[in-house]
């Protein structure tokens, strides 16, 4: 029964509720007052700042060709909150960018835009009116913002390629809208004073960066956590210079193999690093890092570099393309007390040839360690050279990716051959028991035909067809790592989670 | 066989609160599921929270679904890749119940569940024309004939 003082409670409940609702956006349809819907068009009578919640969610010319749905819809799209005409929108209508936006911010309402993208092929005359959109975009409370001077047709010649100076427009130099920036295919012209207070992610891609700029970006961008560089400084040298700061930045190099210039170095100083990464390719001369503080994330993915088949030769004299092997192990020395560190196939391949050739490994102090590798025959070697290497490890993981080895020759395979199926067990008679610290063990299979099973009906060695090795490598770990807790299973769809006293009818 | 690893049991029991739908049925949540609902931790925040919440614009059937959802994705130690095959199949399902949860996650201001969901909406939308549109939702195109050339007039801009 409710009594008088339930009743008073419930209502200022729903007071306060209904309150709220009115405070927040009014949920009304603005062109539709005579509006007739089919009875089970349900969409059409969400509300407007819902469906416009939809279009923000879709490809430009998807979004703007809801206006040919119905009345109600006629005019949603001027009240779309992302407004981005780059690649897609060229290939999907065929209509050029510039036109196209300026025919759009003629038409629309001009509400708050949260995302801002374009990408054009640039010419010196349209610069006024780009920046006279950013500006307005900056305006209205933009939060990401991408700018490209290229379009994806370009068959220039690399040599061909002008990188033209970019002058930032005054509203951006101060903007405390943006969280995310984006510029492609540019000169950097920094203004003297650059803050940015909510900037936290930069990405660049193909820009010339003064040897300054990243230091100045770092230090007027005091919230910045995230750096993006992607074939930058392709003819020079690529310096990441970042003073000391409250919020440590994760760097991400990519390098690309046929684009940047081998002739030139990357250079980083950053004592408040959170994170390396690189991908693409080992493609300049030297890595002069120093100041890496402990206890960082190094992700050392060099996906490339195995797709460019002459780079690396390995012959019964040794590994040819010195480079990559002086390098990689500088990187190691320079990372050594990283937490965590994930390495590419390329990577266990190098140091498998380094384990056979019996050259030194250095210890490293990482707690989590992520293998991408095809487990063939010659990566065992670099796995079991890693496994070793630390002696800390809280967590593995190994990821079973697409099998691919660079270029060994038989004056190699024959001089240091190996049984591939006794590998493990071998390796097991020659280790101690070790990572005391060893926890999780985990698989994932992204490409295998084992994708998914009935509850119950899980098969391990279907799990791992394909890469066989990998049975041994999990009887090696479940053998040494006395306290293991759990082994995980994992492919795109589904997971599935083991105590080690469970696997030992399988090992 | 296998089992899943156990995580530590709680030191302190937890809080709930109790949900309201608008058809009278009531739902415990956890609160630190609750949090995820911003209307919710304001509520929590103001002490208003400490009698069943009526939710009168929410029926027992999805407010079951969104309590769901929320404890789900309140659970430490879930890790992305599997939280996006659950949300995945959270989301198959009819196109009344979708937009149901959309609009109870806009009320309740929950914006992981109000992206997964409007996102889903978006890719049925994506790449298909407006007779596909049409079909796909039951839309019935209100146009007279002269509004559908004023129409093609007006977007030649963008789809000569």
């Amino acid at each position: 029964m409710i009594t008088e003082g339930d009743y008073t409670t419930v209502h200022s409940l729903l007071a306060y509720m209904m309150a709220r609702a009115r405070r927040r956006r009014k949920c009304l349809k603005l062109y539709s007052e005579d509006a007739v819907y089919s009875e089970d068009d349900l969409l059409s009578r969400l509300p407007d700042d819902i469906l416009l919640l939809i279009l923000d969610r879709l490809p430009m010319k998807d979004a703007l060709g809801t206006s040919m749905l119905s009345r109600s819809w006629r005019f949603l799209w001027k009240s779309m909150h992302k407004v981005d005409f780059t690649y897609r929108w060229v290939e999907e209508t065929g209509n050029e960018v510039i036109p196209s936006v300026s025919q759009f911010f003629r038409r629309c309402r001009l509400p708050k835009i949260y995302c801002f993208r374009l990408s054009f092929r640039y010419n010196s005359c349209m610069l006024h009116r780009v920046n006279s959109w950013i500006s307005l975009a900056l305006k209205n409370g933009v939060e990401e913002l991408d700018l490209n001077f290229n379009d994806l047709e370009d068959r220039r010649k690399k040599a061909m390629w002008r990188h033209p100076y970019y002058h930032f427009p005054e509203p951006l130099y101060s903007s405390s809208s943006v969280v995310k920036l984006g510029l492609a295919f540019l000169k950097l012209d920094l203004p003297a004073r650059l803050h940015l207070k909510n900037l936290r992610e930069l990405s660049l891609d193909r820009v010339v960066l003064p040897d300054d700029a990243i230091e100045k970006i770092a230090t007027d961008c005091e919230k910045l956590e995230l750096l993006s560089l992607t074939n930058c400084n392709m003819r020079g040298n690529l310096k990441i210079t970042i003073q000391p700061r409250t919020v440590p930045i994760k760097v991400s190099i990519l390098d690309g193999f046929m684009m940047v210039e081998p002739k030139t170095n990357l250079v980083i100083d950053c004592p408040t690093l959170g994170g390396l990464e690189f991908r693409g390719g080992m493609t300049r001369s030297n890595f002069l890092i120093k100041n890496v503080p402990a206890g960082v994330e190094a992700r050392f993915n060099f996906d490339e570099m195995l797709y460019r088949r002459r780079v690396v030769l390995v012959t019964g004299a040794g590994l040819y393309g010195a480079q990559y092997d002086k390098n990689l192990q500088s990187l190691l020395n320079i990372f050594q007390s990283a937490r965590h560190f994930h390495f590419c196939s390329w990577c266990i391949q190098i140091l498998s040839v380094k384990k056979m050739m019996k050259q030194e490994m250095v210890t490293l102090g990482s707690t989590s360690l992520v293998l991408d590798t095809g487990l063939l025959k010659w990566e065992l070697p670099g796995i079991a050279c890693l496994l070793t290497a630390c002696p800390n490890l809280e967590n593995l993981a190994v990821i079973m990716v697409r099998q691919a080895m660079f270029n060994i020759r038989e004056t190699f395979t024959r001089k240091y051959d190996f049984e591939e199926g006794r590998f493990w067990e071998i390796m097991s008679q020659e280790t101690l028991p070790c990572w005391q610290k060893l926890r999780v063990l985990k698989f994932k299979n992204e490409y295998g035909d084992y994708q998914t099973w009935d509850e119950g009906m899980f098969c391990v060695r279907r799990f791992f067809t394909g890469y066989e090795n990998s049975m041994g490598l999990l009887k090696f770990v479940h053998s040494k790592a006395a306290n293991l807790e759990r082994v995980i299973f994992r492919t795109n769809t589904k997971s599935i989670t083991y105590l080690p006293s469970d696997l030992a009818i399988y090992l | 066989m296998s089992s899943s690893s156990s995580s530590s049991s709680p030191s302190c029991p937890k809080k709930m609160i109790t949900l309201k739908s608008s058809d009278g049925e009531t739902f415990e949540i956890e609160e630190i599921a609750a949090l995820q609902s911003k209307t919710l931790e304001s509520m929590i925040d103001e002490n208003c929270a400490s009698t069943p919440v009526p939710l009168p614009n929410i029926t027992g059937k999805i407010l079951a679904k969104v309590v769901e959802y929320c404890t789900k994705h309140a659970e430490v130690g879930a890790d992305a890749e599997s939280l996006r095959a659950w949300d995945a199949e959270f989301v198959s399902v009819d196109h009344p119940t979708l937009f149901d949860y959309i609009l109870a996650a806009n009320f309740l201001e929950i914006p992981t569940l109000l992206n997964l969901a409007c996102q889903s909406v978006a890719d049925m939308v994506k790449g298909k024309t407006p007779d596909e549109i049409h079909k796909i939702f039951n839309i019935k195109s209100t146009f007279t004939p002269e509004e559908e050339e004023e129409l093609r007039r007006e977007n030649q801009w963008a789809f000569d």
